[in-house]
């Protein structure tokens, strides 16, 4: 190491560091402590963007946010000011509130899947896909959580919206809600880079995205997939979308379902399926997709439930081509599972020849871990058009947004006491090994031992603060080198969790192998990042009582045998009432959602308080 | 921290100064970095160099007994969270100027983190804590 020559350099000058001037200050023969090392990397802007800068004529309530320069500012890691962020989101959300729960959109449209904080990515993409000036977008959801730039992927799409908004469509993923957000990182994202206010006021938004899209009436976008409770289109049309979708059901299972492991070598394509154009009423399906199978194949279920996701279910190549058939579609495009080459086909429907199931992923190098390309979809006169591209450097955040000094302090106790123990040590050794005749004549026998017994007592607690700060650095180079692949919040309680710890240790070892192949980095990350894919397990110690609340405890009740796919037509009218699905609900809470969504330019703060009033 | 580290008593004093003496190679009174260095755990550790500045009061790059002993008591002083704060900035304000400017910063945690990060990576995370730091 060299800078035991610049330390000693410094020292050794004469004039202490302050009263040195300020272009050369205390230049050591390596650095200097005035001046930024790595003049090359650009400084974030420390001014936040206010309405003013965005908006050319912010009075007028139909002005719109100047994309170019939110672009610009918001690659440069700028941040607006919470009025204007506010005003960007509560004017999209207005726009997305008064979109149907299943958008019709048409042909030529270019269809991407999760984007995952992703920002300098996303503008790859629009770079691929083409400006929304011109090119028709629909989204599948999942912009935020996991990457570390969440809130500026909402800000930027969101001022998309507003500028087109018929043209360009955002629909719900997975992570948009509370739950997930306040479990991994958007939450702690928003508190960092901007207010709860803006928090709460992006879940609200949530709320009205819209959860489905048909696509010239021939393709069904969605995030996740279908699902036992839905039959029809109409099942979706008249979901009550504006909630925090529950832990189970209709709303559940559109952004969170599967495909099978197996679905394209599944057998089960011998049952029969009647003409096309009939619609079936669901108990007159023929017997072989009825319940109680005699077989014990799980080919036999259309559903089963999803062990990945911990929640909803996997869904069959029958159970789709079903869903094709009675709607009268060509093939269902989702997201939510990542994708090595960035997209994935699957098994031909019997009658068409076409895809049943399409997946478009559109986050590359996913997690900076994964490798993996990412697509996008074209879909233009008939033909379907797949574009790949490759991920773009970004900004570095540490964990969980840790600034430097929370990072480094547990390193810096370490070393600091460590260095001090080893010095402590050596009078130790000394003073029990060799008896000086001095000190012998000096004090008497009992004091020794007291001495003794006292410098070992500051030894040993000296030694356990070693240990605790050793550990906690460790922690902290693991949380490091997986980047993103853990959302635990808290160092410690990764100490009092043995397991996690070896973990995290194999896989950041793994990470950091440069010897390892493209696909068994992508599967050996996915199988690492396996247990985020999950539903995160219900906050425990909260004293609000929510419907969701209540539900979770039913939902534990339900045993893991595979679900059987035919409910009779009783049990899922029950089911519709209890989740209120009815225009009418429908309506009262879209109203609801609207009293409070007008922009008010003067007074932004009290519209968000009234939201969070709906909230509870 | 169960027992303090409170008063490093005379006793204690009397077998530093012979341990003191005996890394004292050259004999000046005090220890240079060098001199340190001799202790073979301290090698691997990179913030001696930053300790031992801290404990080198008069900046003359080297500890001498009186600095030594002042500096152990002040680390080790009882349950004082505010001195060991102190020490804890002092860690990273290399030119002593009560400042811990963008650049102090960088290169205390590039002694820290080594090759672990890009220069550039942690030139971004430097500049984001300071900006939004500082008030």
């Amino acid at each position: 190491m060299t800078s035991s020559d610049t330390i000693s350099d410094a020292s050794s000058s004469p004039s202490s560091s302050s009263a040195s001037t300020a272009a050369t200050a205390t230049k050591t023969s390596n650095y200097s402590t005035k001046e930024r090392n790595c003049q090359t990397v650009r400084i974030p802007p420390i001014h936040r963007l206010a309405i003013d800068d965005i908006y050319h004529n912010s009075t007028d309530p139909d002005d719109k946010p100047d994309l170019d320069i939110l672009k610009e500012h918001l690659l440069l890691e700028g941040r607006l000011t919470e009025q204007a962020a506010l005003r960007i989101i509560e004017t999209g959300a207005a726009i997305l509130r008064d979109e149907d729960t299943m958008l019709t959109v048409t042909a030529p449209l270019t269809i991407c899947g999760d984007i995952h904080g992703q920002l300098y990515d996303l503008f790859k993409l629009f770079d691929v896909g083409g400006s929304p000036a011109t090119t028709s977008y629909l989204f599948l959801g999942d912009y935020v959580d996991r990457g570390y730039f969440g809130i500026e992927c909402v800000l930027y799409l969101w001022a998309l919206k507003i500028h087109y908004p018929d043209t360009f469509f955002l629909l719900r993923g997975n992570h948009e809600c509370r739950h997930l957000t306040e479990y991994f990182t958007f939450k702690q994202e928003c508190l960092v880079k901007y207010t709860e206010d803006i928090y709460d006021a992006c879940m609200l938004a949530f709320d009205c995205l819209p959860i489905a899209a048909l696509m010239n009436k021939q393709f069904l976008c969605v995030h996740g997939g279908i699902s036992p409770e839905i039959s029809t289109l109409d099942d979706i049309r008249q979901l009550d979308r504006f909630q925090e979708p529950p832990p189970y059901g209709a709303l559940c299972d559109l952004l969170w379902s599967d495909p099978v492991q197996d679905y394209d070598s599944d057998k089960d394509n011998t049952s029969p399926i009647p003409q096309r154009r009939s619609s079936l009423p669901l108990d007159d399906l023929p017997p072989s997709l009825m319940t109680q199978p005699a077989l014990p194949s799980p080919n036999e279920h259309l559903y089963l439930h999803n062990t990945t996701r911990g929640c909803s279910y996997f869904y069959t190549y029958a159970a789709v081509n079903e869903f094709l058939v009675r709607n009268e579609i060509l093939s269902i495009i989702r997201a939510h599972e990542a994708q090595d080459v960035g997209y994935r086909m699957y098994r031909k429907s019997a009658e068409t020849g076409f895809p049943s199931l399409i997946t478009i992923f559109s986050a590359p190098n996913y997690l900076d871990a994964y490798h993996n390309k990412a697509a996008i979809m074209k879909y233009e006169n008939n033909v379907l058009n797949i574009r790949q591209f490759n991920s773009s450097p970004h900004p570095y955040w540490l964990p969980n947004f840790m600034d430097v000094f929370s990072w480094s302090l547990p390193f810096v106790g370490e070393k600091v006491t460590g260095a001090l123990l080893c010095i402590l040590n050596i009078c130790t050794d000394e003073e029990l090994a060799e008896p000086d005749e001095q000190i012998n004549s000096l004090i008497q026998r009992n004091n020794r031992e007291l001495r003794k017994e006292q410098l070992r007592i500051k030894i040993r607690a000296l030694a356990k603060i070693a240990k605790t700060y050793k550990t906690l650095r460790e922690m902290s180079e693991n949380i490091l080198a997986l980047r993103g692949l853990t959302p635990l919040l808290n160092p410690t309680e990764l100490l009092n969790n043995p397991e996690v710890k070896t973990e995290t240790d194999v896989a950041a070892s793994i990470l950091r192998d440069a010897t390892i192949s493209t696909e068994e980095r992508f599967s050996t990350a996915k199988v690492f990042d396996q247990v985020n894919e999950r539903m995160p397990p219900p906050k425990l110690s909260r004293s609000v009582t929510t419907p969701v609340t209540i539900e979770r405890t039913k939902q534990s009740s339900i045993s893991d045998s595979p679900l059987q796919s035919m409910s009779t037509r009783k049990d899922l009218s029950s089911k519709v009432l209890i989740s209120g699905t009815t225009q009418g609900l429908v309506k009262m809470r879209r109203a609801s959602f609207a009293s409070s969504s007008v922009v008010q330019m003067n007074n932004t703060t009290t519209t968000v308080k009234s939201y969070s009033k709906l909230r509870k | 921290m169960g027992q303090d580290i409170s008063q490093i008593d005379s006793t204690d004093i009397q077998k530093m100064l012979h341990k003191f003496g005996k890394l004292d190679e050259d004999n000046s009174g005090a220890l240079s970095a060098n001199e340190f260095m001799r202790i073979p755990e301290l090698t691997s550790n990179p913030l001696v160099e930053r300790v031992i500045d801290i404990f080198d009061s008069d900046g003359n790059g080297e500890v001498d007994f009186t600095e030594f002993i002042r500096g152990m008591n002040s680390f080790a002083s009882k349950g004082d969270t505010q001195h060991k704060l102190r020490f804890a900035f002092d860690i990273y304000d290399i030119d002593k100027d009560g400042y811990i400017t963008n650049a102090e910063l960088f290169h205390v945690l590039k002694m820290m983190v080594g090759n672990n990060l890009l220069d550039d990576q942690l030139q971004q995370v430097v500049d984001k804590t300071i900006i939004y730091s500082d008030k």
